[in-house]
């Protein structure tokens, strides 16, 4: 065995890893006549010897126990949905992915205050309405309506939430962003109130006095009995809007604006309206 | 007579995955100090290190399906996932990648100031001398350090350490060759530099 030979087999050496006998005694027969390969051998063991000191310097040491705990916790959470686990953050603080979740709720939030409220002007204050069946349809309505472009431009929304004031009639009538804004943000916050929001769609006298209508459906594409949940907004209107559903009108308030809730799936579209008084 | 029987790694998971919170605990504190050595030994930051480990649990819960016993032992697998986290922690902290970057293919050094100024090989028993073979092992570049980490450290063989770094055997044996050349000549450079230099040019001889 030469040098080069005793290179290629130097680590496995050092190591105390599976070699044959005979190449074993070569490799020291070498070394003993070899002093440049002695030292390079017991270099080789030194490090060895300091590795397996660094090893059993850390080998007692563990995760910390709350890393167990959060991720039983996930575990938990996990079973109860059949086994399919949401990345739940067990310590959020530093998570690779939290500046992604992070970046994604940055998104949503941009999206909600500068385009939901542009699509809820378009779709619910009344572009397009275009609009849907009722599972309690009033009599004598018809079921599909445009508002005329002249008031759908009107129209303004505002949030339906537990703490609309009735008295607060001072709506303003050009369109504010602001507000717009607001309601959307509050509007979002319905969202996950599913208790709240079904007493919304309930057409009923609201706790505050409020009289209302049925919703009356805006369309037939589906059903307000199959709708999972949706959001209901707070807009006005024209009087004359109330035609457009067969309602009767006084010619002398025509021009009067009336309040109404219109009822917005999650797709954003408005499937029914109701009017308040 | 009772005889116990301790279940496999496998058996463990396949109960994991019916929803047996036991079996999971079980698992998760067999393995779970030697994941997190081999992250703190790759990263040099117990932060690191305690969220590798956390991140490599929720991958096994989430995606235990992926998981192909044909291919290898749970061990490597989890270890697998654990160095893929390590690496991607390392490039998005370049703090501790920096300190490697000193070592170059050719051996040279940049970051003398962490080796001790005495003789380190020695006297390996001492604890500031065991510390410069720590930091010796964290300054290697990553594909040099995850397989000392693994075979010296850890003890794998280089059939399990290839399964883990997703290589060859041939691949694990010569970087664990070369790492071991880096740190010999790392620890032995200051003040002697013709013994560092005869162990990194060990072909002059052919007795």
């Amino acid at each position: 065995m030469n040098c080069r030979n005793l290179e290629t087999i130097i680590t496995e050496l050092a190591r105390n890893q599976m070699l044959e006998a005979r190449v074993k005694e070569d490799a020291h027969a070498h070394m003993k006549t070899c002093k440049r390969c002695a030292v390079r051998f017991a270099d080789e063991q030194t490090l060895t010897a300091g590795l397996r000191a660094v090893a059993a310097s850390v080998a007692t040491m563990e995760t910390p126990t709350r890393v167990e705990a959060a991720l039983l916790k996930a575990f938990r959470q996990g079973t109860s949905s059949p086994f399919v686990l949401t990345n739940t953050p067990a310590r959020p603080i530093r998570t690779p992915w939290l500046p992604w979740s992070i970046a994604a709720a940055a998104a949503i939030l941009i999206f909600s205050v500068f385009a939901l409220p542009r699509l809820l002007s378009d779709d619910s204050g009344g572009r397009a309405v275009q609009k849907a069946s009722n599972a309690q349809p009033a009599p004598g309505l018809s079921p599909t309506i445009t508002i005329p472009e002249s008031e759908q431009d009107e129209a303004e929304i505002q949030p339906l939430n537990a703490t609309v004031n009735p008295e607060d009639d001072v709506i303003p009538s050009v369109p504010r962003p602001v507000d717009r804004r607001r309601a959307v943000m509050q509007i979002a916050g319905l969202r996950n109130r599913p208790a709240q929001r079904a007493n919304n769609l309930t057409p009923t006298t609201s706790a505050n006095e409020e009289i209302t209508t049925d919703f009356l459906p805006l369309s037939y594409s589906s059903s307000l009995s199959q709708m999972d949940g949706g959001q209901v907004v707070r807009v006005e209107l024209p009087r004359s809007a109330l035609q457009s559903f067969g309602l009767p009108v006084n010619a002398e308030n025509a021009s009067e604006r009336v309040k109404a809730d219109v009822l917005l799936g999650h797709d954003g579209v408005a499937r029914a309206i109701r009017f308040v008084r | 007579m009772t005889v116990l029987t301790t279940p496999s790694d496998d058996e463990l998971l396949r109960l994991m995955v019916a929803g047996d919170e036991n079996a999971f605990v079980t698992l998760y504190r067999r393995r779970q100090g030697g994941i997190y050595r081999f992250a703190l030994q790759m990263s040099g930051s117990e932060m690191v290190a305690e969220d590798v480990t956390q991140e490599v649990f929720m991958v096994l819960m989430g995606e235990a399906k992926n998981y192909d016993p044909a291919k290898g032992s749970l061990t490597g697998y989890l270890y697998g996932i654990a160095r893929n986290h390590v690496l991607r922690s390392l490039s998005r902290d370049r703090s501790f990648v920096s300190i490697g970057e000193g070592y170059e293919e050719d051996g040279e050094t940049a970051h003398e100031q962490l080796v001790a100024q005495d003789d380190p090989l020695g006297d390996l028993t001492r604890g500031e001398v065991i510390e410069s073979v720590r930091q010796a092992v964290t300054a290697l570049p990553a594909h040099y350090r995850e397989v000392v980490v693994l075979c010296d450290l850890h003890e794998m063989s280089y059939a399990e350490a290839a399964q883990v770094l997703n290589c060859a055997v041939g691949t694990i044996r010569s970087r664990l060759h070369r790492a071991r050349a880096l740190l010999i000549e790392k620890l032995r450079a200051t003040g002697d530099p013709g013994t560092a230099s005869s162990i990194v040019n060990p072909a002059r001889c052919f007795a």
